[in-house]
C-alpha cells in the first residue's frame, strides 16, 4: 500500500487539509483560553451554527459560488451575533467565579444549541455542495485531487499567518496579548477589559463558524457534529498547548496526520489511538508543544 | 438585589419541581390494540423512519376506517430509536411497561433490532421488525417472539452474488458501517461468491461518519475491480458528493445494498448518481406489479401528498397490515402467545401479492426490485431500468 | 459531612422506595431501580468531586467499566452473580487506580481533561473490542441468574446493593478520612503542610469513586441485561455532573437530591418533550446563573435564614 507514491501523497493531502480544517476553529478555541482562560466546550456547537447556516442559505439561494460565500459570511454573522448576546448576558457573569462554572456554562450551550439545530433543521442529516468554482478536481500530473480540499490546504495557512499578524503587529493585537498575560494590570491602564473579553469573545465564535461553514461541504451537516468535533478541537489545544496560536496549528496538522494514517494503519482502532495520543501527551508534557507550563502539577 | 435572584432561582426551581406530580396512567377501560413504533427519525438516515411512517399510518387509517379489527382500533405510539441501540432499548422498556403496548413495531436499524429483540424476548412480547435485514435477527439470536418482514441478509447474499457473477467482477472489495447490517452481509456474500471472484479487503467506518475522504482513496488504491457498498441513505449521498471529484466512479464499478434504488437517494444526488450501478429497493413508485400496487401507489399518493413518495412507507403498510391480520385471527384472546400463533404461518394480501410468515423461521422474505440506476428520457431524476423482482 | 437532618433525609427516601412495590405498579419499580442505580452512580463521583475536590469529566469509565466486566462474566465465562459483580468491582477499583495515578498528578484543567480522555479511551475500547464487548451493537442478551429475572427480585437486590453502599459511603464521609478530603479541598497545601500525603489521599479517593462507580454500571447491566459503549461516552459523565451540581457538591445528600430532581423531570418531560437535551441545558444554566452550590444549600440557607450567622453544616 504504502509502495504506492500516489496513493501515499494523496493521504497526505488527506492529512493536510483534514488538519487545516481543524485548525480553523482549533485556533479560535486556544484565543479564547489565551485570553479568557475558559475551555469552550461550545466551540464545536459554534462551528455547527456556521455549517447550518450555510446549508439554509444554499437552500434558499441554490447552488452557486455567490450563494456559497454569501452562507459562510451569513454564518459567521448570525453567530457573531449570538455570541454576543450570550456573552453580554450570561458569560460575562461568571468570569468572577469558578472554572468550573464558565465550563458548565458552556457544556450547558452545547446542550441547548443542539436542540435548537434540530429544532429548526429537523433530526436528519444535510449536506452542502461544494461551490461550483472548487468542486472539479485539480491535476496534479501523476494525480487529481478535489480542489476544494486543496483550498483547505492553502487557507489554513493564511489563517494563521493572518491572525500571527493581527496579534503580533496590530494595537489590537498587543492588548489581546496583555490582557493573556496581567488582565489586573490591563485595567489599571484605562482599557476596559470586559469589552476586550467580550470582542475575543465573539471574534473567536465568528471564526468557528466559518471553520463550520467552510467544513460542511467536506462532511455533512447534523445536529451531533458540534459535540463530534470539540474533542478533536481539545486534542488539537492540548497537544500544541493551550493558548498557543502555532501549537494550534502543529497539533491540527498532527491530528489529521494521526487520523489518517491511523485509520490506514489501524483501520477502526484508529479512535482508541488518537484518546491515546493526547493521554501521553497530559503525561508527559500536559502543557503540550509549545504551551507555557503553568502550575498545572500538584 | 442579590436576595431577588435567590427567591426567583428558588421560584424556578420549584416550578420546576411541581412537575413532578408524575402522571400515572390510568388503566384503560376500552382496549384499543396497541402497537408501540420504535422509529428511525435522527442521524444519518432519519429519511428513512419520515418515509416508514405514512406507510404506518395509511394502513392504520384504512383499518380502523373498515372497522378496526374484531370491533377495536389501532393505536399508534411512536418513539425515535436514534440508530442507537442503548436509547432503543430504553424506550422499549418504556413502551411496554408504561405504555403497555400489546406488540413492538421496529425498530428500523439492523443493530437496534437487535438489541429490542432481546427486550422482546425477556417480557414476552411480540416484536415484529418491518425493515432490518441482518438474518441474526430470526437467526442466531432469533425466538419465539420475533418476526421479521424484511429478506434476510444470507437471501441478499445470494441475489448480489449472481449480480457480480453477471457483471463479470473478478476482484471485489467491501465497504459500509461497522455494525450488524453490513457485517452480517459480507459474511454471507463471502460464503455465496464462486471461487473465482476474490475477495480483496473490507472496508468499515465507525456508523454515523460522514467523513469518507481517506476511505475514498483507499478504495482508488484498491485492486478490486468492483466495491460492493453498504453505506445507505444519507451517508450514501455524502459518499458520492465526496468522491466525485476524486473519480472513484470512474475507476471502480460499484454494487450497492442499502435501498439505495429508493427514489429518494437519485433525486437527491440527480446526475451525479452512478450511472448503472446495480442496486435495490423496496418500492418503485413509478413501478406498478400488481392491482393492490397500483391501489397503495395511488391511497400513498394521496395520502403524502406527492406521486413520488419516499419506498420505505410499504414496509410500514405491510408490517401493519401483518399485525393486524395475526390480531384477527387470534380473535378475543390478543396476548402475546396467542399473537405469536396467529402470526405463524399467515398469508396476508399485501400491495406485493400474497406473502407467508414462515412458521418455522418467522421470516416473510419480503421481495425487492434489483436492477441498475439510469438515466432515463424526459427526468432529471435516474430510475431503475430494468426492474427486476427478486423473491 | 452527613448532618443528622441529612441522615433522617436519607431514611426518609429509602423508605419511600421501598414502599414502591406495594403500590402493585411494575413500572414503578422500574423506575424505582433505574432512580437507585443514579442515585450510587451520583454518589460515587461526589466522593471524587465535591469531597476532596477533584472534577472529573471521564467518571462514566468506570460505570461502563463494571456493567461490562460483570455480564461479560456471567455470560462469556459463566461465572455465578456472586463472583461476577465482585470480580467487576475490583476490576472498576483496580482501572481507577491505573488511571488515577495518572491524572491525579495533575491540577484542575488538566486533571478533568485528562478523566475525559481515559473515559473516552474506554469508550473507544468497548466500540472496537467486538469480540469481547459486542462492539457498537453493544452486549444484548447477557445471562442474567435467573432469579434477578423477576421484576420485583432486582427491586430488592439493587434497593440491598445500594442501601448498603450509601451507608458505607455515609460512615466514609463522617469518617477521618473523609474530613481530611474535605481539608485537602478547602486548602491542600495547608492539608499538605500539616502532613497529609495530598497526592495519595487523591487516588484513594479516585479508586473509591472508581469503585463505587464500578457498582452502580454493574447493577445496570444487570438491569438492561446487558451494556452499550455509550455508557462511557462523555455525555454520561456530564449527565451525571449536572446530577452532583444539582443537588450540591458539598452535601452528601447532595447528589441523592439531585438524582431525584433530575430523574423525575426526565421522566415526566421526555416522554411529551422530545428534546430533552435543551431541557437538560436549561436546567444547568440555571444551576450556573442562579444555585452554583446546588438546591441542598440553597434549601439549607433558607432554613438558617434570619438566624445568626453560624456554619449551616453542609459540608
Amino acid at each position: 500500500m504504502f509502495s504506492n507514491p500516489t496513493f501515499v501523497a494523496m493521504q497526505v493531502l488527506n492529512s493536510l487539509s483534514l488538519g487545516m480544517n481543524l485548525f480553523i476553529i482549533a485556533s479560535s478555541l486556544t484565543l479564547i483560553y489565551g485570553v479568557l482562560r475558559i475551555i469552550n466546550f461550545a466551540h464545536g456547537a459554534f462551528y455547527m451554527v456556521g455549517a447550518y447556516m450555510l446549508v439554509q442559505v444554499l437552500t434558499w439561494m441554490g447552488t452557486s459560488n455567490l450563494s456559497f460565500w454569501a452562507g459562510v459570511l451569513a454564518g459567521g454573522a448570525v453567530m457573531g451575533a449570538v455570541a454576543w448576546l450570550l456573552e453580554r448576558f450570561f458569560l460575562s457573569r461568571l468570569y468572577d467565579k469558578e472554572h468550573l462554572l464558565q465550563l458548565l456554562f458552556t457544556f450547558a450551550l452545547v446542550l441547548m444549541m443542539g436542540d435548537v439545530m434540530r429544532m429548526v433543521w429537523g433530526k436528519g442529516q444535510l449536506s452542502a455542495d461544494y461551490p461550483p468554482a472548487l468542486s472539479g478536481a485539480v491535476n496534479l500530473g501523476f494525480m487529481q485531487y478535489p480542489a476544494y480540499l486543496l483550498f483547505l490546504c492553502v487557507l489554513g495557512p493564511l489563517v494563521a499567518v493572518g491572525l500571527w499578524l493581527g496579534i503580533e503587529r496590530t494595537r489590537w493585537g498587543r492588548i489581546l496579548r496583555a490582557a493573556r498575560l496581567d488582565r489586573e494590570m490591563l485595567g489599571a491602564l484605562g482599557i476596559d477589559v470586559k469589552r476586550v473579553f467580550s470582542v475575543i469573545f465573539v471574534i473567536a465564535a465568528v471564526m468557528a463558524a466559518i471553520g463550520g461553514a467552510l467544513a460542511a461541504p467536506r462532511a455533512s451537516v447534523e445536529s451531533e457534529m458540534g459535540a463530534l468535533i470539540i474533542m478533536d478541537c481539545f486534542i488539537i489545544v492540548i497537544m500544541g498547548g493551550l493558548g498557543s496560536l502555532w501549537g494550534a496549528f502543529i497539533g491540527a496538522i498532527g491530528l489529521g496526520f494521526i487520523t489518517v494514517f491511523g485509520t490506514l494503519l489501524l483501520e477502526e482502532w484508529e479512535i482508541a489511538l488518537v484518546y491515546l495520543v493526547m493521554i501521553a501527551v497530559l503525561f508527559v508534557r500536559p502543557w503540550g508543544l509549545l504551551g507555557k507550563p503553568e502550575v498545572e502539577r500538584v | 438585589m442579590l436576595k431577588k435572584l435567590n427567591r426567583a432561582g428558588l421560584a424556578a426551581i420549584a416550578a420546576a419541581t411541581a412537575l413532578l406530580v408524575a402522571p400515572v396512567h390510568a388503566q384503560q377501560a376500552k382496549p384499543p390494540i396497541k402497537i408501540g413504533f420504535l422509529n428511525l427519525l435522527s442521524g444519518v438516515s432519519a429519511e428513512l423512519g419520515a418515509g416508514m411512517a405514512p406507510g404506518v399510518k395509511l394502513a392504520m387509517d384504512e383499518i380502523n376506517a373498515a372497522g378496526g379489527v374484531n370491533g377495536r382500533k389501532l393505536e399508534i405510539v411512536t418513539r425515535d430509536e436514534q440508530l442507537k441501540p442503548d436509547v432503543a432499548v430504553a424506550l422499549a422498556r418504556e413502551l411496554i411497561t408504561a405504555e403497555k403496548v400489546d406488540v413492538l413495531l421496529g425498530p428500523l436499524g439492523s443493530n437496534t433490532a437487535l438489541a429490542v429483540s432481546e427486550v422482546a424476548r425477556e417480557n414476552k412480547i411480540l416484536n415484529f421488525s418491518p425493515s432490518a435485514s441482518a438474518d441474526a435477527i430470526t437467526g442466531a439470536k432469533g425466538h419465539k417472539y420475533i418476526f421479521q418482514l424484511s429478506s434476510t441478509s444470507d437471501m441478499d447474499a445470494k441475489r448480489f452474488a449472481s449480480i457480480l457473477k453477471r457483471q463479470g467482477a473478478k476482484k471485489v472489495c467491501f465497504t459500509g458501517w461497522d455494525y450488524a447490517y453490513s457485517t452480517d452481509l459480507f459474511t454471507n456474500l463471502r460464503k455465496e461468491l464462486p471461487a473465482d471472484i476474490q475477495v480483496t479487503r473490507e472496508y468499515l467506518l465507525k456508523l454515523g461518519t460522514s467523513d469518507y475522504n481517506t476511505l475514498i482513496s483507499q478504495l482508488m488504491a484498491d485492486p478490486c475491480d468492483t466495491v460492493m457498498n453498504m453505506f445507505f441513505s444519507g451517508g450514501f449521498i455524502s459518499l458520492v458528493k465526496q468522491a466525485e471529484p476524486f473519480g472513484l466512479f470512474k475507476a471502480k464499478k460499484f454494487v450497492s445494498g442499502g435501498n439505495n434504488g429508493d427514489y429518494n437517494i437519485a433525486e437527491a444526488l440527480k446526475d451525479k448518481f452512478p450511472e448503472g450501478m446495480w442496486t435495490f429497493s423496496n418500492d418503485l413508485w413509478y413501478l406498478d406489479t400488481t392491482p393492490e400496487m397500483k391501489r397503495y401507489h395511488e391511497a400513498m399518493a394521496k395520502a403524502t401528498g406527492r406521486k413520488d413518495f419516499h419506498a420505505f412507507g410499504l414496509y410500514g403498510y405491510m408490517a401493519v397490515q401483518f399485525i393486524a391480520e395475526a390480531a384477527r385471527k387470534a380473535g378475543n384472546n390478543t396476548s402475546s402467545d396467542a399473537l405469536v400463533a396467529a402470526m405463524e404461518g399467515l398469508t396476508v394480501n399485501t400491495p406485493m401479492g400474497p406473502l407467508t410468515v414462515d412458521a418455522k423461521t418467522h421470516r416473510v422474505g419480503k421481495p425487492a426490485f434489483y436492477g441498475p440506476i439510469v438515466t432515463v428520457p424526459g427526468s432529471d431524476i435516474k430510475r431503475m431500468q430494468p426492474a427486476e423482482l427478486m423473491r | 459531612m452527613c448532618t443528622p437532618w441529612q441522615t433522617r433525609f436519607l431514611l426518609a427516601f429509602f423508605a419511600v422506595i421501598a414502599a414502591l412495590p406495594l403500590l402493585g405498579m411494575p413500572h414503578l419499580m422500574d423506575r424505582g431501580v433505574q432512580i437507585l442505580i443514579l442515585c450510587l452512580f451520583a454518589l460515587s463521583l461526589n466522593v471524587l468531586t465535591g469531597q476532596i475536590g477533584s472534577v472529573s469529566f471521564g467518571h462514566a469509565a468506570f460505570y461502563a467499566i463494571g456493567g461490562y466486566a460483570c455480564v461479560i462474566l456471567m455470560t462469556r465465562l459463566g461465572a455465578p452473580l456472586w463472583v461476577a459483580m465482585p470480580a467487576a468491582i475490583a476490576l472498576g477499583a483496580l482501572c481507577a487506580l491505573v488511571i488515577g495515578y495518572f491524572c491525579v498528578r495533575l491540577n484542575d484543567i488538566y486533571f478533568a481533561m485528562l478523566t475525559l480522555a481515559f473515559s473516552m479511551l474506554v469508550w473507544a475500547i468497548a466500540h472496537k473490542w467486538k469480540d469481547v464487548t459486542g462492539g457498537g451493537d453493544g452486549f444484548v442478551g447477557a445471562k442474567i441468574p435467573d432469579l434477578l429475572r423477576d421484576r420485583t427480585a432486582m427491586f430488592w437486590f439493587t434497593f440491598a446493593v445500594v442501601g448498603l453502599c450509601t451507608f458505607a459511603l455515609r460512615m466514609l464521609s463522617n469518617s477521618t478520612m473523609g474530613r481530611t478530603f474535605i481539608a485537602i479541598r478547602e486548602n491542600a497545601t495547608r492539608a499538605a503542610f500539616i502532613g497529609v500525603n495530598v497526592r495519595r489521599m487523591r487516588l484513594l479517593a479516585f479508586v473509591i469513586a472508581g469503585a463505587f462507580g464500578a457498582v452502580a454500571g454493574s447493577l445496570m447491566s444487570l438491569y438492561i441485561h446487558g451494556m452499550f459503549p455509550e455508557s462511557a461516552f462523555w455525555s454520561e459523565s456530564g449527565r451525571v455532573m449536572i446530577v452532583v451540581l444539582l443537588g450540591g457538591m458539598h452535601a452528601f445528600i447532595g447528589p441523592i437530591v439531585g438524582a431525584i430532581v433530575l430523574f423525575l423531570l426526565e421522566v415526566s418531560t421526555a416522554k411529551h418533550f422530545e428534546y430533552w437535551p435543551f431541557v437538560l441545558g436549561l436546567i444547568l444554566l440555571a444551576i450556573v446563573m442562579i444555585a452554583p452550590e446546588g438546591l441542598v444549600a440553597r434549601l439549607a440557607s433558607l432554613r438558617t435564614r434570619g438566624l445568626p450567622r453560624q456554619e449551616s453544616g453542609h459540608a
